[in-house]
């Protein structure tokens, strides 16, 4: 039944996903257009204004995409369930895990490749530029005193998968809980995310004070590769906000399930 | 084939009376496969439960036969059929007369007036 | 025997109004039922808590002995009054969908009943007129080989060409294995295609009686009963 779902809310939602995609991609070359233009027709000081310009139209851009996912995950969990639509699929004879779990399956997954398409444009508009030059002391500079760069990107990069799944599962839990609070169904998911998202925010703040708090002052500079501190800060922020995202992510996905499975009151 | 029910009276009676109306009149023709309840509800337009009662009470009537196969049969026993012409054609006149009586004819004025048209019509004919 | 549908004590609140109040109903199997009404009487509630689509405030809906859930929504076939497939799927994603999560569904049926139709099953389905939309839905509601058929105004708004169709494909469809339940507020036009007629007024059953035995009591039609019974 699962995988029968997952081909469904692939299927379904491809079409909104690639467009995005294809937008990103398109502003990107856009933006490698316009530079190597700029950079051809007007050496000197208006070039470099011009491209400070598009690279900021650029990033904006970027964010309005992934925004664009967000907005996109969103809105299809919440047509997809409590609109027309979910007439459809809760009498589909399947449990309420198996909908919740297939959405943000597939929503992870194009969270991920949103992410992939923001680097592809990332790279594509800096074809050309030389950035390697200024990431390459950086690198070297961490693998001198012994730290892996690709293991600490590669955390990065975890962190934010994650973020991007449990913020998610937190709008599914503001979507399941609002249209049952207030008549109003559009603002009532709004204020039931704000709440959830402030419960977040504090149970982050419970979780990272005592790393940030206790070890901050042991550290002067964040950035100072030589601090024998820096490695053991990074680690335990990086396991506390796993820990802030397993916790969230559970009590989020709970709070859908219930909803969605005992209190369904569908339009 | 257009089904006409009136309003006042149960379907399944009415549907009796059809069915034994188009079993007097050749429709069907005795002996031969009598249509599925199905077909009949659906050509009727009527809920099959209504359908299976009225045929269920035309067979306890003895007009149909169930066969060793299942399937059912009009009666071939042409007396009862004739019978059954009979009462039908009787029961009209019966409610024939007392139409008439109601516009103010009497019976014997009904048959004068019958024979009136009746010359009447034959006339026409030829 | 079991019941198909069976409503203990069955109440639904939405704030303070209340849509449905303390019914009892006991539906046994192989019956074409309809479920009549005004607008707003409680019919649409009732369909959606059995489907599960609505948690009862209080009693409680069963389903062949079972509250809604998937064992439930296995054998029951639903067709709300509103179109719920994605308006960029095709007709054939429709049909994948059926035979994909329903194994009661046939498939053959349902594209004949499309043929028949003469709807294009590689249609996009927005391109679909509204009723077009309606038909594609009945079909492969129809076409699912249920114990429980639960139609929600089936007829209403449609030409009556297609209330025919829809009207001949319920009789035919019969089968003492599966029960029909059709709500609706249009009465003459469904009342000879019915056992039984149940009838609800403000979120109350009133009555629940066989529809030949209100002919043979009242000397009157369904119809006609419920408009001299429910006048305004």
């Amino acid at each position: 039944m699962l995988g029968k779902l997952l081909k469904l809310e692939f299927k379904s939602t491809a079409r909104l996903f690639l467009l995005v995609y294809a937008g990103m991609i398109g502003v990107a070359l856009l933006a490698l257009g316009v530079r190597t233009l700029a950079e051809s027709a007007f050496p000197g000081s208006l070039s470099s204004i011009l491209l400070s310009a598009i690279s900021i139209l650029f990033v904006l851009t970027l964010g309005f995409g992934f925004i664009a996912t967000s907005i996109a995950v969103i809105s299809r969990f919440y047509k997809n369930m409590l609109g027309d639509e979910g007439y459809l699929m809760f009498t589909l004879p399947v449990k309420t895990s198996r909908h919740i779990i297939s959405k943000l399956i597939t929503s992870s997954l194009w969270s991920f490749l949103s992410i992939l398409v923001i680097l592809l444009s990332i790279g594509i508009a800096l074809i050309g530029t030389n950035v390697q030059a200024t990431l390459k002391p950086f690198f070297a500079e961490m693998r001198a005193f012994g730290y892996n760069p690709g293991l600490y990107i590669g955390g990065f990069f975890v962190i934010l998968l994650f973020s991007c799944i449990v913020g998610m599962i937190l709008w599914y839990a503001a979507i399941s809980i609002g249209p049952r609070v207030t008549h109003n169904r559009l603002g009532g998911t709004i204020v039931a995310y704000l709440v959830i998202y402030f419960a977040y925010q504090i149970l982050g703040v419970l979780i990272l004070f005592p790393i940030y708090g206790l070890q901050m002052t042991e550290l002067m500079d964040v950035y100072d590769f030589s601090d024998p501190n820096l490695q053991k800060f990074l680690l335990s922020s990086f396991l506390g906000v796993i820990l802030l995202n397993v916790i969230s992510g559970v009590v989020g996905y709970f709070i859908t399930h219930r909803m969605l499975d005992k209190r369904l009151n569908l339009n | 084939m257009e089904w006409e029910f009136t309003n006042d009276r149960p379907v399944y009676i009415q549907i009796i009376e059809e069915l034994q109306f188009r079993m007097v009149t050749g429709f069907y023709t005795p002996g031969e496969s009598f249509p599925p309840v199905r077909t009949l509800a659906s050509e009727a337009q009527v809920n099959p439960n209504t359908m299976q009662r009225a045929l269920a009470e035309l067979e306890s009537q003895g007009l149909l036969c169930t066969q060793r196969t299942n399937a059912k049969t009009l009666t071939e026993d042409r007396e009862m059929l004739e019978n059954l012409k009979k009462e039908m054609a009787k029961k009209r006149i019966r409610s024939f007369l007392g139409e008439m009586e109601r516009l103010g004819f009497d019976r014997t004025n009904t048959i004068q007036l019958i024979s009136q048209i009746k010359e009447t019509i034959d006339k026409e004919v030829r | 025997m079991d019941s198909i549908l069976e409503c203990q004590a069955l109440t639904k609140r939405f704030g303070h109004f209340t849509a449905l109040n303390q019914i009892n109903l006991r539906i046994m199997p192989g019956r074409i039922i309809g479920l009549l009404g005004p607008n707003g009487s409680g019919k649409t509630t009732l369909i959606k808590l059995a489907n599960g689509l609505l948690t009862p405030t209080e009693g409680q809906i069963l389903v062949a002995g079972r509250k809604p859930g998937p064992e439930t929504k296995s054998i029951v076939s639903y067709l709300p009054d509103k179109l719920y497939f994605d308006n960029w799927m095709h007709v054939n994603d429709c049909l994948k969908v059926f035979s994909d999560f329903y194994t009661d569904f046939d498939l053959a049926k349902a594209q004949d009943m499309l043929q028949t139709l003469r709807i294009d099953p590689k249609a996009l389905f927005r391109t679909l007129s509204k009723g077009t939309k309606e038909k594609v839905q009945l079909a492969l509601v129809m076409s699912r080989k249920a114990r429980l058929y639960l139609l929600d105004e089936p007829i209403g708004g449609v030409d009556p060409a297609s209330r025919d169709f829809i009207l001949n494909t319920i009789i035919t469809n019969y089968s003492k294995e599966g029960t029909v339940i059709i709500s609706t507020h249009l009465i003459a036009d469904i009342e000879r295609v019915l056992d039984d007629a149940v009838f609800m007024m403000n979120g109350c059953i009133d009555r629940a009686e066989s529809v030949e035995n209100i002919r043979e009591n009242y000397g009157k039609s369904v119809d006609e009963f419920f408009r001299e019974v429910y006048k305004c």
